[in-house]
């Protein structure tokens, strides 16, 4: 199970918000929860919707720890500001602005995104697994693409702005 | 570009990330090992995956944009680099000679161990113990060095440009590939190896992540498992392959492949030691790989 599920689980913990350098830990979280709780799987959802709901659990314990982190972001950011410009056309660095992004997403939202965009899954699919009205999940999606957009106009504009 | 293009953009770059069969590997022994010992598993309640599309009960991520998260990295590296250049220039052999253009700052990275961690780098103060200069290793066996020129030429060509790594890996026995090669795209890694558990979460920088892998290759380079280490040092070549642990990273690959390899070693060890003439490790390169 966990040869069949690390990358699963892996990567989503990054979408949902985990900071890449404690992917491991919350990947490592997810499984030992599993571990421990395998016994309460009663297949009645898919098994990686369960596990994707134990990883959003783990990421959002780690979010608690998230404020030292964050300003202590801010304090290296105040260090030296150099504007980079995004480059789409490099994989890595903009799979980690999509990511960026992500963590500013609604979680609900955020959810459906990432379940729908990145993993596949069909509006029918989300919306048995989750519980919700087929129509609530095409509306969350097209709220999350929509605010998605939102982000790179704005981001763009603020490059451009910030341009000499 | 429109920016529904390049959302399509960097949602087809997200689809194709991905954890290393490496990585894997090592998130499993660690979960053998917790299980082994009983760790708890972190407490996040009951889990109900209906519940997902309903009530979220903890706020927000903050997330800095990732403008500033990029700055930050930046900062960090550029502030760091400084300190680290300055740590260079009081490590040098007595020689005296100035540090090359040509030879990183990082090659003075290790001493940083010896000296107060900048505040914004905390993990600096635990860099790699091997990473210091010409600490004691283990003496390779004289005979290395009487090894023809003909099986040391036959050895891939070093350019200056190519990442040690890249040569490394063609002047490995085809063994030690089947364990330690990297998949496409490789993850970050979780920074603090020896922080306590429930301590914050690490910061996610450029600076940090590039630590924590030379790091556990140096761990692992410790504990004689040199093809995981090679694995760690791949990654690493991968993602920051002008970061600021380059000559380490170099450094440690060879000192690896002269253990594993001595006739490969001592030809990645010329390459390194022509490029990095005043690192740190020199020494005990020379040393371990049959040249004095």
């Amino acid at each position: 199970m966990y040869r069949q599920h690390h990358a699963f689980v892996w990567r989503n913990a990054r979408r949902l918000g985990a900071p890449d350098d404690a992917v491991d830990d919350a990947t490592h979280e997810v499984f030992l929860v599993v571990a421990r709780r395998l016994d309460e799987f009663e297949g009645r959802a898919d098994l990686r919707t369960w596990l994707f709901a134990i990883t959003l659990h783990v990421v959002r314990a780690l979010r608690r720890k998230e404020w030292t982190y964050t300003r202590r972001l801010q304090r290296y950011a105040d260090l030296k500001r150099v504007e980079l410009q995004p480059d789409p056309q490099h994989d890595a660095v903009a799979a980690q602005v999509l990511r960026q992004m992500l963590g500013r997403l609604d979680e609900k939202r955020c959810t459906v995104f990432v379940l729908s965009e990145l993993e596949g899954m069909t509006t029918q699919e989300i919306a048995r697994e989750l519980g919700l009205r087929p129509g609530t999940v095409d509306s969350r999606l097209r709220a999350a693409r929509l605010e998605l957009r939102s982000m790179i106009e704005r981001d763009a504009r603020n490059r451009r702005s910030a341009a000499p | 570009m429109t920016p529904e293009e390049e959302l399509d953009l960097l949602v087809k770059a997200e689809r194709a990330e991905a954890p290393s069969r490496v990585h894997m590997e090592r998130g499993f022994e660690r979960l053998q090992e917790a299980l082994g010992a009983n760790v708890p598993a972190l407490d996040i309640g009951a889990v109900d995956p209906t519940q997902l599309g309903a009530s979220t009960g903890v706020g927000k991520l903050v997330t800095l944009p990732w403008v500033a998260k990029f700055t930050a990295v930046v900062g960090v590296v550029a502030t760091t680099g400084a300190l680290v250049g300055q740590v260079h220039s009081n490590s040098e052999p007595a020689s005296g000679a100035p540090a090359s253009a040509a030879v990183p700052a990082a090659a003075a990275v290790p001493a940083t161990a010896a000296v107060p961690a900048p505040t914004a780098v905390p993990a600096a103060a635990s860099a790699p113990a091997a990473l210091e200069a010409d600490s004691a290793a283990p003496r390779v066996a004289g005979g290395v060095s009487t090894k023809s020129a003909t099986e040391s030429s036959a050895r891939p060509a070093l350019s200056p440009e190519r990442p040690l790594a890249e040569s490394v890996d063609a002047a490995e026995a085809p063994s030690d590939r089947a364990t330690a090669v990297p998949e496409a795209h490789e993850p970050s890694v979780k920074a603090f190896d020896d922080a306590p558990a429930g301590q914050a979460t690490p910061p996610q920088t450029g600076f940090d992540a590039e630590l924590v892998l030379i790091k556990r290759a140096k761990a692992e380079f410790d504990r004689g498992r040199d093809d995981l280490a090679r694995g760690w040092l791949r990654e690493h070549a991968q993602r920051f392959p002008t970061g600021v642990f380059a000559a380490e990273r170099d450094g440690l690959l060879v000192l690896s492949t002269c253990r594993a390899n001595p006739t490969a070693g001592q030809a990645v060890a010329q390459a390194f030691l022509q490029r990095y003439p005043q690192s740190p490790l020199a020494t005990r390169i020379r040393r371990s790989c049959g040249f004095q």
